[in-house]
This record gives structure tokens, C-alpha cells and sequence, in this order.
């Protein structure tokens, strides 16, 4: 007997609109139906009718925790369409950058999943100031805090300011020890652990099969980073090495995104190290530039929720059409044989350890 | 790689065998003379990409489910199915996703007639302002950039397919095909 | 009102009288007085009430109040959600102000926070959520989107400025709008909700 329970789309719960019908059969979830395009834009649709340096913008917002990421991502294949290499500066530059944002989104994870757990606000308030830095930083760098429509073809907007090295190292060496004090103050919690442990397993294959992205695949014991497998920028030079678990419960996903970040400390400081001279520029935008060379490119990067792959098909100047594969997108599509059989209040455990963001879902 | 649209399934099933188990996105383009699917394989343990395509006309857009090769290809046939109006045979008749549309016009084809409808309905005053031509959308304010380039930054015209005929087409039609200087 | 609750209150009923000759509508009278004597609230408590609206200081009292204890409805549908969240975040704290409790249901809140793009899909869970709300309500457009549709202005699926649907009071700039901005945002709307608003 299937009772069936509207979570609506307004929630407490702060991924953003969706609808969740779930059939329960006295606390056992025994099926999700996620009703989604509450935020749809038609993004892929508005990008054909702009020039190719006029959708930075819109491709920031798919994504408002990691902006940063998708205006990289879709920049590069602009790159890619047009021929154009990014500089040797550049490229350490847009990896700085890259690496703050994913220590911000990962700190938001990190916020988001213990609300939805139920702790209201701890974590997220302490979440919030680490990734108030993290944004201060980058306002630094960019100018904004968040949608920084950074990214220009070839290289970046703003030379990185003369002192950027020096706060960016001291906020690295801060940020190290509270990595550490997140992880021992949340795996000391009984609490915490009996609801991640356990919960939500994703096995190998299932999680190939289901075609999930990001943590979530690296958490269920598949070795594949875009960082790793198909290296850009000073990743390979700076000697990247993916992070993989193997339960592939809810605590390996949350595990998996805490050493992701330690991992990130240590390019960034890497890259900061040994960045080259030279300039970081790219080419002012003008919106009638070159024409572009290839017809159809594809991209992919590995943004703080998973793999991102833009498939464009380029006219000269403007995008023919740009196919976004976010990994929200199928990771939620995973939703409903993850929460089998689980209790109602370990849904949104599994959904915050997933790691979504509707306005990705619903491009 | 090129598949017909009837052995796509087995076609798929065999790429599987090869080692291409992850799929990554189906998804399709709308090339003008008709619509191409796309499903984008990998092989994650020996990082090879693969490209399957499937060409199917305007009129008799229907795709075979590769839900039975690929279970992640549910969401995505949806997808495609509402964006693109490719019809997916072999599959449970499901929701759409964006609920409540109220079109029946797939969005994401060429054909999508989204200038001329979905703006003034809404604001039937900016229809007036674009009329008398005073104030109107950012595109519109860019009307100085709709002169003809000089032929050099314009390479060659694409293929465009037909595009909606919108308010401002056929004002511009001849700067229709040029690379640049167009908005619309 | 009084005379009547004195008729009803001598007891005896004329059976001669016209009023006697259709029962139906003499017993919906006396139900109807009844229902008057039963509302009625005690004469002190009502000579309290008078005396206390009469004083000058008691709507500003009202004011004060409702002006300091806005109680936000998360309404946080896309980006500007998280400028949002920050807004109520350590750093740029909302609660000093009396913007309590973020909760997410509309029937104990004061303001609604639209902040992110609506969609067409949304609109009727939006006015839902509005309507819900208990007078005084009050909405803050955040954000461009919220504001006049913003970046998606030319979108098929977007409504363009939540002002289309619901009545706004208070807009805020900016893709997103610095939590900052949020917080001059709120005293505008305090100031809205009368008087002064002490910094």
C-alpha cells in the first residue's frame, strides 16, 4: 500500500525547485518521481542566438554554486571552435581560479548537506564564512563574487593582482587546518556517521550504468576525473592525482569532496608557486571576432558536481548549437534507485550528498 | 560514427561489448534538412569517446529506446523527446518534464517560432515601444550592428535551415546567411 | 446593535406579531442576536481596546513590531538564493535586524523573497505561496529576475519580473545583488513598514 507525498517545489531543502512525488509505504521509500523544469530557460536555445563571447553570462547561472566552472567550460570550447591555445600564464591563472571555486562549492556541499540532514545551520553558517573568503579571494582576482564572467578567449580578464599570492597562500594555510576540524568535528558526530554509513549505496556498476558524474562516480569506486584522464591547463604538470572510495554510500560521496578539496589546497599552491611570467590576458571581447575554424568541438571538464561536456556546433559566429551535458542532470536521474528501500529522512541525506543544482538540471 | 536509425540498438549494444559501458548524452541538432540524434559513448577504463549518429527526418522523427543498452538514456530520451520532438518507441509513455507546457512546438528545432509569439504575448506594450521603434530588448538596441559587414570579416555563409520569422527577419533578411552582424 | 439586544433580552414573544408569522426568519433573528451577544467582546476588554488605540503611541507601537520582525519566507528558487543565504549567513547577519527564520512556509512569514527567475511552470506555485501568506505581506523582488526577467528576458519559459504576478514592494539590483544591497533592501522595507528605522 503506497502512500504518495508531495515534496513540493518550494522546500527547506536548498538545491533549489523540485518536486519530488515519493510513494511510501510507512517510512520506506519505495519510489522518487522527481518532477523537474521548474527553472527552464531554454540556455541552449538563447546561447544560438548570441555571439560567442555574449554567453559567458548565461552559462555562469547553469551552475551559481561553481559559476566559474561553466564559463570556463564553455569558453574552452569556444577555444576549441576557434583554434585559439590559452597562454602558459593563463592556463595556471584559470586553474587558480578553478580550484578556489571548487573549494567553494565544496564548502556549500558541505553546508547544504548537513541542513538537509537537519542541522540546521552549524555547518552552514561555518561553511558559509570559509566560502566568504574563498569569494573574497576571488573577487580580488575577478572583481565579482559571484559571475565573474572571467574567462576570454585565450586567457582571462584581469592580471591576478600583485598581492593575491600572499592572501591566497595565508587563506590556504588557514583553510588546511579546517578542513581538518570539518572532518573531525562531523566524523566524531554519531549522528552524522550512522546517517552517511551505509546509506544510499551506489555499486560500480550501477553507477556506470546509471551514467552518474563527478563524486558520485568516484565515490562508487570508478577512477575517472577529467582532471586525470584528459588533462588541460598545469594539471598534468602539477602532478594531479584524482581522489576515488569505494562503498559508495553517502559518507564516501561526502569523503570523496573533503579530500578533493585537500587536494585542490595543494594545486592551488602549487600552481601559485610555479606560475610562469608573462601576460594572463586574453583577447578583449569584441563580438565579432575571428571566425571559427571547426565546425564541431567538444569539450569536457571537470567541474565540483561531475563531468561537463559542451558539444558545439560552430558557426562563425555564433554557436549553431551548444549541448550541455551537466551532471546534475543524471545524477538526480539517480535518485530514485538510490533511495530505495531507505527512510524518508535518509532521502534528503542521499540528495544532499549528491550534490545538485536545479538551474543545471533544467538548463 | 553513422548508424542507421534500425540497427542503432544492436549497433549500440555492440559498442558495449567493445568496452564503451558509460553513456554521457544523447542528445540531437536540427541541421536544417533534419534532425541528427547524438549519443555520446565512453569507455571509461581505457578513455576512448565515441560518437553515434542517428539521422532522421523532420517528418518521421521517431528513434528506437536504447534504455535496454543504456540505462542512463532514460532522462535523456526524455529530453530529447520534449526539446526536439523526436519520438522514442520501445519506452513507457512518461511525463514531460517541463510540465505544463502548453506548446507543442519543441523548442530547440529551428523551427521554434519563439520571437513572434511567446515575447509580445507577454508584453504587448514592448510590441507597441518595437513598433514605434523607441525602446525594446537588448537585441533590439543593437539595431546600429545590423549594417552590412564589410566582406572580409564575413566568411562564408552557413547553411542555417529555416529560422523563425521573427518581428525582425524580414528587415534584415538579406543579413540573414552572414556571419556576423546579426542577431536574430 | 444595543437596542436590539435589549428586544431579545425582555424574553416574551409576540404571537401576534408579523415577525411571528414567518418562524423561519424569526429564528435566523434570534440566531443572528445570539451570534451578536457571543462576539461581543467584554465591555472592559473593549473600553481597553479603545483607550489603547486611541493613544497616539500605539500604532507606532504596531509599527515598531511588525517593522522589526520581518519574517522572510525562503523563497530562494536559483542563483540569488545564495546571495540570499549569505545574506543570512554569519558575515552579513539578518537576524540582528529581526529577519528571523528563514522557514519555508508562507503561513508565520511577513516577506516573501523572491529571489531567482520565475518561471512559467512556477507562477501558480508562486501566487499559491503568496496567498498563503497572512496580511501584512509583503514582497522583495531580489535580484534582476526577479526584477524585470534579467538575464532571460528573451526566454519562452520565463515570466518576465515577478511583478507580473504578484504586487512588489521593495526591488533589488543587481545579477546578484551583494548581500549588502539585500540588507539595504530590508530597511527600505522597514521603512516602508513605518517610521523611522533606527541603524
Amino acid at each position: 500500500m503506497i502512500t504518495r507525498i508531495n515534496i513540493g517545489p518550494v522546500h527547506p531543502s536548498t538545491h533549489g525547485v523540485l518536486r519530488l512525488v515519493v510513494g511510501l509505504d510507512g517510512d520506506t521509500v519505495k519510489e522518487v518521481e522527481p518532477h523537474i523544469g521548474f527553472l527552464h530557460r531554454g540556455v541552449e536555445k538563447l546561447v544560438e542566438t548570441r555571439m560567442y563571447m555574449q554567453s559567458p553570462p548565461y552559462m555562469e547561472k547553469l551552475d551559481y554554486i561553481a559559476p566559474l566552472s561553466y564559463d570556463e567550460a564553455y569558453v574552452a570550447a569556444v577555444e576549441a571552435a576557434l583554434g585559439v591555445e590559452v597562454g602558459e600564464r593563463a592556463a595556471y591563472v584559470r586553474l587558480i581560479q578553478l580550484e578556489l571555486q571548487r573549494i567553494a562549492s565544496h564548502l556549500f556541499f558541505l553546508g547544504a548537506l548537513c541542513n538537509d540532514m537537519g542541522q540546521m545551520f552549524t555547518t552552514f553558517m561555518w561553511g558559509f564564512e570559509d566560502r566568504d573568503r574563498v569569494l573574497a579571494l576571488l573577487e580580488e582576482a575577478t572583481g565579482q563574487r559571484m559571475f565573474y564572467v572571467n574567462m576570454r578567449v585565450g586567457g582571462v580578464t584581469m592580471e591576478l593582482p600583485p598581492d593575491f599570492s600572499e592572501s591566497c597562500l595565508s587563506f590556504l594555510t588557514y583553510f588546511e587546518k579546517r578542513i581538518g576540524q570539518y572532518e573531525s568535528y562531523l566524523e566524531k558526530n554519531p549522528v552524522f556517521m550512522e546517517r552517511m554509513k551505509g546509506v544510499g549505496v551506489l555499486s560500480a556498476d550501477e553507477a556506470r550504468a546509471l551514467g552518474v558524474a563527478g563524486p558520485v562516480l568516484r565515490a562508487s569506486g570508478i577512477d575517472y576525473d577529467v582532471r586525470a584522464a584528459r588533462p588541460y591547463y598545469a594539471y598534468k604538470k602539477l602532478n594531479f592525482s584524482s581522489v576515488t572510495a569505494l562503498k559508495g554510500d553517502n559518507f564516501a560521496r561526502y569523503k570523496v569532496r573533503m579530500l578533493e578539496m585537500r587536494e585542490s589546497v595543494r594545486l592551488i599552491r602549487a600552481a601559485l608557486l610555479s606560475m610562469p611570467e608573462g601576460s594572463a590576458l586574453g583577447a578583449t571581447t569584441k563580438l565579432i571576432g575571428p571566425a571559427a575554424k571547426n565546425r564541431t568541438v567538444s569539450v569536457s571538464r571537470e567541474l565540483p558536481r561531475g563531468e561537463c561536456m559542451m558539444y558545439m556546433v560552430a558557426d562563425p559566429q555564433r554557436p549553431y548549437r551548444l549541448s550541455i551535458r551537466d551532471p546534475s542532470f543524471i545524477n538526480l536521474a539517480a535518485l530514485p534507485y538510490l533511495a530505495r528501500e531507505q527512510r524518508l529522512a535518509d532521502l534528503f541525506a542521499i540528495m544532499g550528498s549528491l550534490d545538485l543544482v536545479m538551474a543545471c538540471v533544467d538548463r | 560514427m553513422r548508424f542507421e536509425r534500425k540497427v542503432l540498438v544492436q549497433g549500440l549494444g555492440e559498442l558495449k561489448g567493445q568496452g564503451y559501458g558509460y553513456l554521457v548524452k544523447i542528445t540531437a541538432v536540427d541541421y536544417g534538412k533534419g534532425l541528427t540524434a547524438l549519443y555520446f559513448i565512453r569507455d571509461l577504463a581505457g578513455n576512448r569517446d565515441e560518437t553515434v549518429e542517428v539521422e532522421i527526418g523532420y517528418d518521421d522523427a521517431w528513434v528506437p529506446t536504447v534504455m535496454d543498452v543504456y540505462p542512463a538514456a532514460d532522462w535523456y530520451e526524455r529530453e530529447m523527446m520534449e526539446m526536439f520532438g523526436i519520438g522514442v518507441h520501445g519506452r513507457v509513455a512518461s511525463r514531460l518534464l517541463l510540465e505544463k507546457w502548453d506548446g507543442v512546438d519543441p523548442p530547440l528545432r529551428k523551427s521554434f517560432q519563439w520571437n513572434a509569439e511567446y515575447r509580445t504575448a507577454d508584453n504587448k506594450d514592448v510590441a507597441a515601444a518595437r513598433k514605434a521603434n523607441t525602446v525594446g530588448a537588448p537585441s533590439e538596441r543593437q539595431a546600429g550592428r545590423n549594417a552590412p559587414l564589410p566582406a572580409a570579416s564575413a566568411p562564408g555563409a552557413t547553411a542555417r535551415g529555416p529560422r523563425a520569422a521573427g518581428k525582425k527577419g524580414a528587415a534584415r533578411g538579406a543579413d540573414d546567411k552572414s556571419g556576423g552582424g546579426d542577431k536574430r | 446593535m444595543s437596542d436590539v439586544g435589549g428586544d431579545a433580552g425582555a424574553g416574551a414573544i409576540d404571537h401576534e406579531s408579523a415577525e411571528f408569522r414567518n418562524a423561519k426568519q424569526e429564528m435566523d433573528r434570534l440566531v443572528m442576536e445570539s451570534a451578536r451577544e457571543v462576539g461581543k467582546p467584554n465591555a472592559m476588554f473593549a473600553r481597553l481596546s479603545d483607550l489603547f488605540k486611541a493613544l497616539p503611541a500605539s500604532r507606532s507601537v504596531v509599527k515598531w513590531s511588525r517593522r522589526n520582525s520581518a519574517w522572510p519566507l525562503q523563497f530562494g528558487l536559483a542563483c540569488c538564493a545564495i546571495e540570499m543565504m549569505d545574506f543570512g549567513a554569519a558575515r552579513i547577519d539578518a537576524e540582528r535586524k529581526g529577519y528571523l527564520f528563514f522557514r519555508a512556509t508562507p503561513r508565520q512569514c511577513d516577506v516573501m523573497l523572491v529571489a531567482g527567475w520565475v518561471t512559467k511552470n512556477m507562477v501558480p506555485e508562486v501566487k499559491r505561496l503568496h496567498e498563503q501568506m497572512a496580511e501584512p505581506r509583503h514582497v522583495i523582488a531580489f535580484g534582476e529576475c526577479a526584477t524585470c526577467g534579467g538575464p532571460w528576458w528573451e526566454s519562452y519559459n520565463i515570466v518576465r519580473g515577478i511583478d507580473q504576478v504578484l504586487p512588489v514592494d521593495v526591488y533589488v539590483a543587481g545579477c546578484p545583488p551583494r548581500p549588502e544591497n539585500l540588507f539595504a533592501a530590508l530597511m527600505k522595507l522597514q521603512e516602508k513598514l513605518g517610521g523611522v528605522v533606527e541603524v
